[in-house]
């Protein structure tokens, strides 16, 4: 079996336009979360939302130009070729935007075809809802771990920060609506007592993975090691998991024994905490369950928003600088730890720690799950 | 194969009641699933790997969201969407479905609504079987000619096995050794249809003789880059 490293990343989100920047604003604190005129505009509960700076000329195609940025981003670094490269990655659902009294409709997949047009074999679109991301990234490295890739694009991108999903998944009891006198930015808040929903965001990112085999070849750098995946289904409910978070610990412990890991052997825990209700306790209950608070854990998404099929990417992206620099970004947003969530919860600021190696988990709407196991480079 | 719901509606009434609000690229992959079930091994553990729909939506889903586009805030009534409107447009509701109506914790594999993916679900099933990682999968998908208008909808779907297996129910055996991809200059105009390339297969299946076959993809069911090519070996269930 080959190693599987990540020789470059790319990422675009509310927090900025660039891994280095985006690692900057969660160190520091910041939020990319913002009070949006298309969602007042169109009567929305909730006008909090992650949006990317974009040009305006090009804001019907975003679904089109953020994952070419990410990707961009991560294949200079790298240094590899879309011929060389296979593609595992998601576009997400289909853009639904409003633009003067009219409805912008465009194809995911057509997304998709258009991203994959100069990539090397595999091409696939992955499409499990909110664990996307995370399981494109797996897919990828399933695929050079067994010797028949030597080098793969990953990620994900979504571009569905628009009045339509914002109000229905409001209608689904997900969002967190507005409040009287709040800050947008402090509109989600994973893990907290108050928390009350997740607030939407547009991003995009995309890891190069690579055998550490053909890294050597190339002379290109590991940016940090894929040590394991794992997926598993909760076949339990379409809009919420289990109150025990049976299928959340299903695939973590999946996702350990893949790596040949005990429990004990991850630092840090970077939880998918989307900040609803129910979503946030299972995940917890499930991560008490096998880490006790022996694992620190932090949630990214109450500082740039709930980014969907792109979320699991951003945090592999995160995971991997936790573990190069040995600093965990704190959870934005939670002032007041739920008590029933049971885990050493990262709060208000970065903690420093020996980061050898993170978890990083995705639960899908619908119950698709599945979680990363990401390594710090060998020194 | 399947173009009605109405085999899904009497055949598997809790099934139906959990989908009968969805579309019905949905309502048609899960049918399909159901159909194929009769014949797995073991339901609860087979990996479920699903095409979402190219044709995403309902005309629900649409016409809410022009009614939206439409609204204006300061008429002050505060809009409303049904709930299910917006599942219309999520990508993994068939997989979730039927893993919850199997209660299947298994492997679960979503591919994206893209053209050409048909194939690439079958390459990785068997990649997944040759490395003993599974013993069977459920392949199956549904779609539609147009989302908007809601008009004909398909379902098509395969039980793969590493176990020796009868197709359909014939007294014939299908082996799928493998899957040839070549990149082609041309760029032919493809028709993204999830579950149209699975059902031209079967049919092909269905009229080929015993011994070796050789089935070249249908160019607009391919992703536009690459022809694809089958091969297997068509025996009788006996030998």
């Amino acid at each position: 079996m080959q190693r599987v490293v990540v020789t470059g990343v790319g990422a675009v989100c509310a927090l900025g336009s660039s891994p280095d920047t985006i690692w900057k604003g969660l160190l520091e604190n910041r939020s990319g979360i913002r009070r949006l005129l298309e969602l007042a505009r169109a009567g929305a509960r909730s006008t909090a939302g992650g949006a990317i700076e974009s040009d305006p000329a090009h804001e019907g195609d975003l679904d089109r130009s953020l994952p070419e940025r990410a990707i961009a981003q991560a294949l200079a670094q790298s240094e590899a070729t879309r011929g060389a490269a296979g593609l595992c990655w998601s576009t997400g659902l289909d853009t639904l935007r409003l633009s003067h009294g009219a409805t912008i409709h465009r194809s995911s997949g057509e997304a998709f075809q258009q991203l994959a047009q100069h990539f090397g074999r595999p091409r696939r679109m992955i499409a499990v809802a909110c664990a996307s991301g995370t399981q494109a990234i797996g897919e990828a490295y399933r695929e050079i771990r067994s010797g028949r890739l030597d080098v793969c694009v990953a990620g994900g991108s979504s571009a569905m920060l628009s009045a339509c999903y914002t109000v229905g998944f409001d209608a689904l009891g997900a969002i967190a609506v507005d409040r009287p006198d709040e800050d947008p930015a402090d509109a989600c808040k994973p893990f907290d007592r108050a928390r009350r929903g997740f607030v939407l965001g547009d991003g995009a990112a995309a890891l190069v993975l690579e055998s550490a085999t053909s890294a050597q070849v190339r002379g290109a750098r590991s940016l940090g090691e894929i040590v394991g995946f794992g997926t598993s289904q909760d076949a339990f409910d379409l809009n919420r998991p289990p109150d025990d978070g049976c299928g959340a610990e299903l695939c973590i412990r999946r996702t350990l024994a893949d790596a040949a890991l005990d429990a004990a052997e991850i630092d840090v825990v970077n939880a998918h905490g989307t900040a609803t209700a129910i979503g946030d306790l299972a995940e917890a209950r499930a991560l008490a369950r096998v880490f006790g608070r022996r694992a620190p854990v932090h949630s990214v998404k109450g500082a740039l928003g709930h980014t969907m099929s792109a979320a699991g990417a951003i945090e592999a992206m995160v995971a991997l600088q936790v573990c190069s620099t040995g600093y965990v970004p704190p959870t934005r947003n939670l002032v007041s730890p739920d008590p029933r969530c049971e885990l050493d919860l990262i709060q208000q600021s970065p903690r420093s720690l020996d980061v050898r190696r993170v978890l990083s988990t995705s639960f899908g709407m619908g119950g698709q799950n599945a979680a990363l196991i990401l390594e710090r480079p060998t020194r | 194969m399947l173009d009605d719901v109405a085999e899904l509606r009497a055949s598997a009434p809790d099934v139906w009641r959990s989908v009968r609000r969805f579309n019905t690229p949905v309502q048609l992959a899960v049918g399909v699933a159901q159909r194929l079930a009769s014949s797995t091994l073991d339901r609860s553990n087979a990996d479920l790997v699903a095409l979402a729909p190219c044709q995403a939506g309902s005309p629900e889903l649409y016409r809410s969201a022009s009614e939206l586009a439409a609204y204006d805030d300061r008429v002050g009534r505060g809009f409303r969407l049904n709930p299910t409107y917006t599942l219309h447009a999520v990508d993994n509701l068939a997989l979730s479905a039927v893993s919850i109506a199997f209660g299947n914790r298994a492997c679960g594999m979503g591919f994206g609504g893209a053209a050409g993916q048909a194939w690439e679900a079958l390459e990785w099933i068997q990649q997944r079987m040759a490395e003993a990682s599974s013993v069977e999968a459920l392949l199956f998908a549904g779609d539609q000619e147009d989302s908007k208008r809601g008009s004909a909808a398909l379902g098509a779907g395969l039980l793969l096995s590493n176990q020796p297996t009868r197709f359909a129910d014939t007294d014939r055996r299908v082996e799928l050794s493998g899957l040839e991809w070549s990149p082609t200059a041309e760029g032919p105009r493809v028709q993204p249809h999830a579950a149209r390339g699975l059902a031209e297969l079967l049919s092909a299946l269905d009229r080929a003789e015993l011994g070796e076959f050789r089935y070249s993809v249908p160019v607009d069911q391919t992703d536009g880059r690459s022809r694809v090519e089958l091969r297997g070996v068509i025996s009788c269930s006996a030998s």
